[in-house]
Order: structure tokens, then C-alpha cells, then sequence
């Protein structure tokens, strides 16, 4: 509809970008039919080649290794869509744990232990935030790089090589209790999902993170509170990356200086192959809700049929690639510069005859 | 040998929603300065990105000393010796003056750059031009002017044949338009054929020997400059009647709504005063970069200010962010349609509701329907051209889109407007009804800021017009008591 | 007409940096009774620094051009343990073939960056966050998780790091090199005059002809070569190749790129900041176990410094924004 035959590359980039996001639109569509597509198929292929994969202990068991990090799915598709990120959350995690740790250490109740967890998280979600909207000219990119690396460096000072690993009895509940045969954290997920498809997609402060991702200036001048709206998003992140801290404390029984390791990558590709783009503005809570599903039983399977753990890294590192690379696709045709070549002398001609 | 070392014929260029130009034509003759005028969205600027290789015409020709050319890319205007000086700057802000004049053609030692080399003759350059500037300096600390010179430098390095200027008067003070002026001259008598872009009469007069006069993207005539009347330009550039053009009521005035009292910004603005009535149009006239955007930015909570009072009603007020502001009832249509206005891939309901969406938010959920209901109706009261209110904003014309953000910010309950350049890039036709709508809505009882740069709108539409320049406002004028040329010169003189 | 920025204001972060190292090394000499200052220990901050120095110079190339690579940790460790592998099973093999086997892998995995990055458009940060994890996994793919242990190592392969010319550690004439190199190919050519322009103005660059994405390719693959090469010196020097060699390793060289004054924003940097950068960040390697600070708090002194660094960088850009205003008479 908006194609200029004289675009190339020099003219409006305005209209590119606007064009990629029209197809960005277009694909999220089929992308969430495709995810719960690849949801089915993923369970189907499990229960074929585990005949215990559908037995209730199994699954639940199965659920608590990916849960925790689906927890945190959703704030940070809260921080895509804005058009930002936020790789610090593993280390918020390993943090949280082990502040969380050292108050069990000194005898602390669950009560407190999982208050303290929670409000740490929260300042460190809000530090985060803080830095992003006080220092406009920095990105988000490089300020959570720097935090991840600031708060899990933190937590080796704190731990070292040790392991804090007297929790109060009832932290084992957790990740290994259940209420009537389901997983409390499933419980929890499920909560979570219904809470954030209700605030992303039924109030002003969703409709805003929309807006912001596609045009934060404009937002702005519309009044919408952009600085105040990011420092919340970054904050129930650091939040929610406490809780999951808590399920993996109570799921390990321990809680070190190394865990959590490597969990950002997992968390984004849960959010991008959701299909939330990196750019912002696009994405829904459907297609990160069953793309949690996707990651984690995708890791199951591969483990079922003993892949190992780092061919498994490979394959979810592509997984971070290939939803951003593929509406890209377009653009990386047009911009071959064979076909521009092609496009030239056809034009050249037109005109002759014009 | 061509008559013309630059010509196009019957150039057309369309855009969605708009024919940006409609069978232009333009010859150069080598070694003239050549004015090119016309109001804002006559498509000066569009015409220029074709000659420069930006945008390439749907129809029409290009000759270059007789032989037709075709640019597919600015590198291909560039390799013809074609250079241009923009308003904004093209610099890189953090290589040095040397790198940014050689950056297309490095001076090399063997392999390597000669940096000694490029000083000196950068150093060379920029003496022949009367600067002082060193070399070394990086750009991007240099003022706009001198960054201007520096473009020059960089043309005249590049051999360029054919230099086109557009609107580099715009920010430059009365000395720096000297300095420019004599270094243009200079060009001429190396033999550089120049087109000059620019508002300012007083430009054309000072350089050109002949001008080209656009209006409404179309060619109106060619004339030599030397014994022309202002009143025949101006009357090319407008082309008809101004009473017929701007629909002026009388309306009745009520009392002060938005009172300014010595509001000053560092470096930015000083010591503006001034107050709006209900159902006033207080024009804001001004050369580009007088610092009315910023003004108005800071008032509307965008920014901040240093000193200085603001009364709303009577009630002082401080807008620490445009929520305040609208809360407060001051609205404000942002001078970039595109980048501060509109979210463009979003539908127009969902455009016209982001200031208000309060109004459509319960418990239940954001009402959809609601939304789009009151889309219709605005669309309806503006006359928005649109199939429906699923369109997406970036599906519109110009004109149109400016309509969807008035919705937006008549959505909200406000009590003064501030509308900065509201006609920019929109067609004659939406021109004309985006008048009436200011016109209907000082009459409901809005206190109406119009920022425009445009010299016969602004002089035609307001009640009074206040005139900044150089970040003061040291005259408001009533505006059936002057002319657009007066205004002109008071904003001039003010930059001595 | 402005003040004109003297030789002074200039450098002003170089010098800085330099007075920084020159201070801790005199503090940690005074508080050690006299530690710092000894020949050895010079000898191995230097030498401990000369990897570090070469992958910083290699990172500063990417992030001039406004991008980022997370995956230098994992490409120094891959073109590592792939040479050791090849060396383990051919002993006899010539060292130069191995170099250059480490130069063609580490190029290979830059080229994956940047055609990522710069032909499908994903962001650097994702894009070689992913990386990061994929080489990784490749590692593991041929290493299965075991080592390559120095006997399995030719004796004239380890001695590369040991030898000595002219008095001063080979390792330390190859950070010597890279560095110059870097130095002359930064400011001397073309092409890496084109790594300044795009990361200063992409949308300049394109109009003025310049190729911002072969400029960004380019940047990837000079990186990823001189991370492989790095990536063999370690091997060499440790003596070992483990399958998790360099992991984490970018955290460093980062620290040194953004402390030696580059922009993560692009388009602005110096070979001699990163080459302090990387000599501060070496400086408090070597003095930590000398003023007895366990080596857990390394991390977060390094995020610690990022961020310091970064932070002062915004405040020094507003400042110059301030100050322009400043000068606008009114």
C-alpha cells in the first residue's frame, strides 16, 4: 500500500521503518497461532518419546525447572515493549538469593527472609530505572550491563565460593509444595499471567507501554508520564526477578553466588519468541505466555533425549536470532545490493520512455 | 556549450497523500546566484532533494550542461560536482573541522592520511572564507554559523560546481548574515553557480540576479531580480487575494486566560512577557531558530525555565510535564506532526485518545468503542478525510494528519491552544478548513497561541502578533496596523 | 569565536587515567612497604595486562561504530581450544599455521556478528548476547567438556609465551603490535576513519557514500581476529585450554574500552585511552592479592568502574551542552 518504487535506501527511512512495522503487525498475527502451533507439536513429540511424560508428578516436576523463569517473562515483556531491555535480571536474581540466604543464615522466618528478597529486588529494579531515566544520552543496553555486572559481582563478595543453605522449613514449600496435586509456582504463574494480560492489554498504563515503544517522544507531548512509567516497569522487573529467586532458592535448597547463571537468555528468548519486538510496541501476553511453555519443554525434550546442556545453549542462543531476523527478511532483499542494482536499471528505463 | 549548466524540466515527485511537485522547472546558468522562493510547503525544500540525488522524480528531466543525468543516490549528485548546505547540520559533531571538510576525499600520503596536508589546506580554506576557525576544533562545539562555513569549506574542497543553499540565513545573526553574504559573492566570482534558498527578501535582494518563485508545488515564473517590486514577488509567492486566503472573523475577546511574565531559559530565551485572551489569536512571529518552540516547550512543561512567572486564570502556575499542563487546560500541537504528534502505525481512534485515556479506562478495560465514537465525531467535526477510524495515521495526507491531532487535544478539556506551525506541509486545501477550525474555536472561547513562520499567515489570522527573535520578545504588534515586511524587518533589526 | 580546546582539555581523560594508575601504584607501594615497584611484579602486570590490551583494542573497533560485542569471551575461547585440539592431534603442525587457523576462526565468527547485526538488523546486544552462547555450546561440541592439558601441547607451542626478545616477554611485543597497528589503522586509514563517521552519524555516513554496513562487518571481523589470536596466546599461556577458557572475559575488556574514554554510543574514542583503560584495569588486577583483597570482589569493582565510567560520560556530554548554552548571548 505505502510502496514508493523509488525507495532504496536513501529516501524516507520513516517509511521503511513504518512498512517493517506494518509486517511486524501482520506476522505477530500468524506469529501467535505459530507458537501455540509449536506448543502443541513440542508436547505431542515429549509424549511420544517419554511415556511418563504425562503423568502428573512428572509434569509438575517439569513445570519447576523453567517456572521460575517464565516469572519473570512478563515484566520483561513489559520492558520490550517499551523499547528497552534489561540483562541484569539473572544477577538480580543471584543477588536477591543471597541476601535472602544470608538472612536465613542469621535466623530469620520465611516472613522476613522473603520480604527482605522482595524489597532488594525492588531497589534494585528501581536503581536500574533510576539510571535509565536520570542519564537520557546512556541506553539501557549498556546501563543493565553494567548493573549485571555491578549486582552479581556484589554477590560474590557477599558469598564467594560458599553456599547458604539453612532456609527456614517452609521455604522448601515453594517450589515443592502443592496444593490439591499442582505445583504452587504454577499457581503463581497462572496469577501472573491473568494479572499482566489484565494490566498490558485492560489499562491506560498498557495501552501507554504501546505507545511509548512506538513513539516515546510523541507519548511525551501527549502527557504521558514516560520517565515515572519506565522507573515502574524496571522496578516490578527486579521485583519479580526476586520472587523467582525465591523458588529457585527453595527448588536448589541453596542459594550461591553463581546461580541463575546464564538466565537472561532464556527469559529473552521466552519474551522474543513470544513475539514482543526488540523495537517495542508490538507483542502480546498469549504469545509470551505459551512461547514460556515452548522454551521450557523444548529444553525438557532436548534433555529426554539427552542432548547436551550446551548444544541445548546453541539452539536457544538461535532462538533469541531468528524471530527479530525474520521480518527483517524484507529488508535485507531490498537492501541486496544485486537486486538494487536490478531496481536502478528498471527505473532508468521507465524514464527514458517517460 | 549548454545555455544552462542546470536544468529540470516538468519534475513531478509524489508522496502518500500529496504532490510534493507538480511539473516543476528550474534552469541555472553557470556563475549566477539564483534565489528560489515561495512559502513554506510550496516544495522548495522537496525540489532540492531531487537535484541533490534524495529523492528521485517520478517524472521529468534532469540536464547538466545539456546532457540528461540521473541520480539514484546523493553520492551520484555529488560525484557531478553538486553540493549542497542544509539547514541542519550533516556534520559528524566529533571528528574534527579538517576530517568533516575531507571526509568524501582524504588527502593520502601513500597509504596513508595526511593529516598535516588537510590541516593546512583546511587552515587555507577557512582563511579564504575570513574565518578564524582552527582546524583541529571538533565540529560539533562550533556555533551554527561557523558549522555553516565549515560546509562551504567543504564544498568549495570538493569543487563543487553547483552549490545550493537552503535557508542558510535562518539562525544566523545580522553580522553572521554579512559574513555569509560576502563569502556567497565570493563562490560567485569563482564561478560557483549557486542556487539560494530562502524567506528573506532581503537575501534575494542582497545576492540573487534571478529568482524562481514555487507556490503550491507548482513553477510560477522566473524573474530578474534587478528592478523587481516586492509586491510582484509577493504577490507570485501567494498568488491571490490575502483577504481571500485567510478567513479572519472578528471575534469578541474575553478576559487574560494565560498571562507570561519575564520567563527566561539559559541560553535558550530571556525575559518574555505576554498575555492571550479567551478567543484571541496571539500570533508568534519569527525567523527559524528565534526560540518560540522553546518557549512554548517550556511553558508547556516539556522543559523547564529558569526565572519568570506563568498565571493561568489568575492561579500561578509551574507545568513540571505536559500532564500538568492539560490538566491545567493548556494544549499543545507539537511543530513535528510526525515524530512529536502522532503515533503513525497506530489507528487514528487510538491517536486521538492517548492524551485522554482516562476518559475511556473503567475497571472493565479500556472502552473501544467509546474511542472510536469519539474519532468519528471529530472526524466528522473537522471534515478529517478518512475511510474510517481504523486508518492508520501514517495513511493520511498531511492536512489530515494535523486534523487527528487536533482531535487529540480537543478531546481533552483545555482553555488555551498553543499551535506551533499548524499548516506546515499541508496542502492549500486543508490549509484553508484548518483556518476555519482556529476560527471556530477562538470563537468557542480558546485562547489561541499560532507560532508560525509563515509571514502573511501569521499576519493575516492573528489578533495580535508578538515578534521574538534571537530569544527575546521585545515587540507585540496589533495585527491590522502592519505588514508582513515590517514584521520582517523588526525581526531582523532585532538580531544586531 | 570559542575558547579553542587546547592540547590539555583535549586529553584531559587520558591524563586522567594515567594520573589514576600512577596514584594506586604509589599508594599500594607505600602501604605494602615497597611491593609494587619491583621489577617482577611490573613484568607480570604487563604481561597479565598484554592480553587484555590487544582484546580491548580489537573491542574498541565495534563499539566505535556504535555497536557492541558480548561474544569476545566465547571467541577467544573457541579459536583457543580448536587450535589446542588441532595441536593435540598434530603435533608437528608449523606455529604460524596455527595462528593463522586462530586469525581465520576468529574472523569467521566476527563475520557472523556483523552480517547478523548489520544485514538482519538485530540489535548488537541481542545478537551477540546469542553469540556469545552459541560459540560457547561449539566449544563444548568439540572439546566435550574436557581439557586440553599442557602435555598435550608441543613444548616449542608453550614456550611462545615464555621466550623473551630484547629483554621483554613476547606477549607483551604482541599487545605492542596491536596496538600500534590499531593506532596507525584508526587514524591513518580510510576504512577505520569510516568506524568514527558511522558511529558519529550513520545517516551522514550513508549520504556521504560511506558502506555503514561493510564499515560495521569490517569492525566485527577485526575484532573477532584479533579475539582469536588472543584466544591462542591464552591458551599458550595458562597451558591449558578449558572448555570454559575466557568465559566472562568480555566483562573486562569492556571495562577497559568504556574507562579509556570510548562512547558506548559510538564515534568517539582513543587508542591511548583504551590502552590506559586496559593498563588501570590491569594495575587492579595485580594489586588486589597485594594489598590482600580477595579476588571475589574483582567483579564487582569492574562493574563498579563501567559504571562510574559510563555515568561521568553523560555528565561530561550535558556539561558541554550546558556550557554552549552558556555562551549564547542573549
Amino acid at each position: 500500500m505505502m510502496k514508493h518504487v523509488n525507495t532504496e535506501n536513501q529516501a524516507d527511512s520513516r517509511v521503511i521503518a513504518v512498512d517493517r512495522e506494518r509486517s511486524l503487525k501482520k506476522l505477530l498475527f500468524r506469529w501467535e497461532f505459530t507458537i501455540i502451533f509449536l506448543f502443541v507439536v513440542i508436547n505431542i513429540i515429549n509424549a511420544m518419546m517419554s511415556k511418563n511424560y504425562l503423568n502428573l508428578t512428572n509434569l509438575s516436576n517439569t513445570l519447576k525447572m523453567f517456572l521460575d523463569k517464565g516469572i519473570i517473562a512478563f515484566p520483561m515483556m513489559m520492558v520490550l515493549l517499551l523499547g528497552e531491555i534489561d540483562i541484569s535480571v539473572a544477577s538480580q536474581i543471584a543477588l536477591t538469593g543471597t541476601v535472602m540466604g544470608w538472612c536465613a543464615s542469621k535466623g530469620a522466618n520465611i516472613f522476613v527472609v522473603v520480604t527482605v528478597g522482595i524489597a532488594l529486588g525492588a531497589l534494585l529494579g528501581w536503581f536500574n530505572g533510576f539510571l535509565i531515566t536520570k542519564f537520557t544520552e546512556l541506553s539501557s543496553t549498556i546501563i543493565t550491563l553494567a548493573t549485571e555486572i555491578l549486582y552479581r559481582g556484589l554477590a560474590w563478595m557477599i558469598l564467594e565460593n560458599n553456599a547458604y543453605t539453612a532456609w527456614p522449613e517452609a521455604m522448601h514449600q515453594f517450589s515443592w509444595g502443592s496444593i490439591g496435586g499442582i505445583p504452587i509456582i504454577l499457581f503463581v504463574f497462572i496469577t501472573e499471567i491473568l494479572l499482566f494480560a489484565y494490566v498490558v492489554h485492560f489499562t491506560k498504563f498498557g495501552r501507554s507501554l504501546y505507545a511509548m515503544g512506538r513513539n516515546e517522544k510523541a507519548s511525551l507531548y501527549s502527557g504521558l508520564r514516560t520517565a515515572r512509567i519506565k522507573r515502574i516497569v524496571y522496578m516490578v522487573t527486579g521485583i519479580f526477578s526476586a520472587l523467582a529467586s525465591v523458588f529457585l532458592c527453595s527448588k536448589l535448597g541453596s542459594s550461591r553466588a553463581n546461580m541463575a547463571m546464564n538466565y537472561e537468555m532464556d527469559v529473552i528468548a521466552m519474551v522474543i519468541l513470544g513475539g514482543v519486538s526488540v523495537s517495542g510496541g508490538v507483542g502480546n501476553v498469549v504469545g509470551v505466555a505459551f512461547s514460556v511453555f515452548v522454551i521450557g519443554l523444548l529444553r525438557y525434550g532436548l534433555g529426554l533425549i539427552n542432548v547436551s546442556s550446551e548444544i541445548i545453549m546453541i539452539i536457544i542462543g538461535t532462538l533469541l536470532i531468528v524471530p527479530i531476523a525474520i521480518p527483517n527478511l524484507k529488508r535485507f532483499r531490498a537492501e541486496s545490493d544485486f537486486l538494487t542494482m536490478l531496481k536502478r536499471k528498471q527505473h532508468r528505463g521507465q524514464t527514458q520512455e517517460g | 556549450m549548454a545555455e544552462y549548466i542546470l536544468e529540470l524540466k516538468d519534475i513531478v515527485k509524489r508522496f502518500p497523500g500529496v504532490t510534493a511537485l507538480n511539473h516543476v522547472q528550474f534552469q541555472l546558468k553557470k556563475g549566477e546566484i539564483h534565489a528560489l522562493m515561495g512559502e513554506n510547503g510550496a516544495g522548495k525544500s522537496t525540489f532540492i532533494k531531487i537535484i541533490t540525488g534524495v529523492h528521485i522524480p517520478e517524472e521529468g528531466h534532469i540536464f547538466l550542461n545539456g546532457e540528461e543525468v540521473f541520480f539514484s543516490n546523493p553520492l551520484d549528485a555529488s560525484a557531478k560536482s553538486i553540493a549542497a548546505i542544509y539547514q541542519h547540520s550533516t556534520a559528524y559533531p566529533h571528528l574534527t573541522v579538517a576530517e568533516n571538510i575531507f571526509i568524501s576525499h582524504y588527502e593520502k600520503k601513500g597509504m596513508f592520511l595526511n593529516w598535516p596536508a588537510m590541516y593546512e589546506k583546511a587552515e587555507e580554506l577557512l582563511r579564504d572564507l575570513g574565518s578564524e576557525i582552527d582546524p583541529r576544533e571538533e565540529i560539533g562545539s562550533l556555533t551554527v554559523a561557523e558549522q555553516q562555513v565549515v560546509e562551504i569549506a567543504k564544498a568549495i574542497s570538493a569543487n563543487a560546481e553547483i552549490l545550493i543553499m537552503d535557508e542558510p540565513t535562518a539562525a544566523l545573526s545580522e553580522r553572521e548574515c554579512e559574513q555569509l553574504y560576502r563569502i556567497t559573492n565570493q563562490l560567485k566570482e569563482k564561478g560557483t553557480s549557486i542556487i539560494f534558498i530562502s524567506h528573506r527578501i532581503e537575501d534575494m535582494y542582497r545576492l540573487a540576479s534571478r529568482v524562481t518563485v514555487f507556490r503550491d508545488s507548482r513553477y510560477i515564473a522566473t524573474y530578474d531580480v534587478e528592478g523587481l517590486k516586492k509586491d510582484k514577488l509577493i504577490s507570485a509567492m501567494v498568488g491571490r487575494e490575502i483577504a481571500d486566503l485567510y478567513p479572519k472573523r472578528e471575534i469578541e475577546q474575553g478576559d487574560v486566560v494565560l498571562k507570561v511574565e519575564g520567563l527566561s531559559r539559559q541560553g535558550v530565551f530571556k525575559d518574555i512577557s505576554f498575555e492571550v485572551h479567551q478567543g484571541e489569536v496571539l500570533g508568534f512571529a519569527g525567523l527559524v531558530g528565534a526560540g518560540r518552540t522553546e518557549l512554548f516547550e517550556s511553558i508547556y512543561g516539556i522543559e523547564s525555565f529558569d526565572s519568570g512567572k506563568i498565571c493561568l486564570n489568575g492561579r500561578e502556575v509551574r507545568f513540571r510535564h505536559p500532564e500538568e499542563a492539560i490538566e491545567a487546560g493548556v494544549g499543545y500541537l507539537p511543530e513535528d506532526r510526525q515524530r512529536h504528534g502522532l503515533v503513525l502505525s497506530w489507528e487514528i481512534f487510538k491517536n486521538v485518545t492517548l492524551s485522554t485515556l482516562g476518559k475511556y479506562t473503567s475497571l472493565k478495560g479500556i472502552d473501544s468503542r467509546k474511542e472510536k465514537e469519539a474519532a468519528r465525531k471529530s472526524s466528522e467535526d473537522l471534515s478529517t478525510k478518512i475511510q474510517s477510524v481504523y486508518d492508520t495515521a501514517d495513511s493520511l495526507s498531511g492536512g489530515n494528519q494535523q486534523k487527528v491531532v487536533v482531535s487529540k487535544l480537543l478531546d481533552a478539556d483545555l482553555k488555551v491552544l498553543i499551535l506551533d506551525e499548524p499548516t506546515k506541509g499541508v496542502d492549500v486545501g486543508a490549509k484553508a478548513q484548518i483556518y476555519e477550525i482556529i476560527m471556530d474555536l477562538a470563537e468557542k472561547g480558546y485562547a489561541i497561541v499560532l507560532i508560525s513562520s509563515e509571514m502573511p499567515e501569521v499576519v493575516s489570522m492573528s489578533d495580535r502578533i508578538a515578534i521574538m527573535a534571537n530569544g527575546r520578545l521585545p515587540k507585540i504588534v496589533d495585527a491590522k496596523s502592519t505588514t508582513q515586511e515590517e514584521i520582517l524587518e523588526i525581526a531582523l533589526n532585532l538580531n544586531k | 569565536m570559542n575558547g579553542k580546546r587546547n592540547l590539555f582539555s583535549r586529553n584531559i581523560r587520558e591524563i586522567v587515567l594515567a594520573l589514576m594508575i600512577v596514584i594506586i601504584a604509589v599508594a599500594v607501594q607505600f602501604r605494602t612497604g615497597g611491593l609494587f615497584f619491583t621489577g617482577s611484579n611490573i613484568f607480570d602486570l604487563l604481561r597479565e595486562a598484554s592480553i587484555l590490551i590487544m582484546v580491548s583494542m580489537g573491542l574498541m573497533m565495534v563499539i566505535l561504530t556504535g555497536n557492541i560485542d558480548l561474544s569476545i569471551g566465547s571467541t577467544m575461547g573457541l579459536c583457543g581450544m580448536l587450535c589446542a585440539l588441532t595441536l593435540k592431534n598434530n603435533q608437528d603442525i608449523p606455529l604460524i599455521l596455527l595462528f593463522l587457523m586462530a586469525a581465520v576462526i576468529g574472523a569467521l565468527c566476527g563475520f557472523l556478528n556483523g552480517f547478523i547485526v548489520a544485514r538482519l538488523h538485530v540489535y548488537a546486544l541481542i545478537a551477540t548476547l546469542a553469540t556469545k552462547y552459541i560459540f560457547r555450546g561449539i566449544i563444548y561440541l568439540f572439546s566435550g567438556g574436557a581439557w586440553v592439558a599442557q602435555a598435550e601441547m608441543t613444548p616449542e607451542f608453550i614456550s611462545i609465551t615464555t621466550t623473551s626478545f630484547l629483554g621483554i616477554n613476547s606477549l607483551i611485543w604482541f599487545a605492542i603490535g596491536i596496538t600500534g597497528m590499531s593506532f596507525v589503522y584508526l587514524n591513518y586509514t580510510r576504512s577505520g576513519r569510516h568506524l568514527f563517521a558511522v558511529g558519529n552519524s550513520q545517516s551522514a555516513a550513508e549520504v556521504t557514500g560511506i558502506k555503514v554496513r561493510l564499515t560495521q562487518i569490517r569492525s566485527f571481523v577485526i575484532c573477532g581476529v584479533i579475539a582469536g589470536l588472543a584466544g591462542l596466546l591464552w591458551v599458550c599461556k595458562y597451558g591449558n585450554a578449558q572448555s570454559e577458557s575466557c568465559d566472562g572475559y568480555e566483562i573486562s575488556v569492556i571495562a577497559s574500552v568504556v574507562a579509556g574514554g570510548c562512547s558506548i554510543a559510538g564515534g568517539e574514542g582513543s587508542v591511548a585511552g583504551v590502552l590506559l583503560g586496559a593498563l588501570l584495569m590491569g594495575t587492579l588486577n595485580n594489586i588486589l592479592p597485594l594489598i590482600r583483597v580477595s579476588t571475589y570482589w574483582q567483579q564487582a569493582i569492574k562493574g563498579f568502574i563501567i559504571l562510574i565510567s559510563i555515568v561521568i560520560n553523560a555528565y561530561m556530554q550535558k556539561r558541554v551542552k550546558k556550557q554552549e548554552l552558556k555562551r549564547r548571548e542573549l
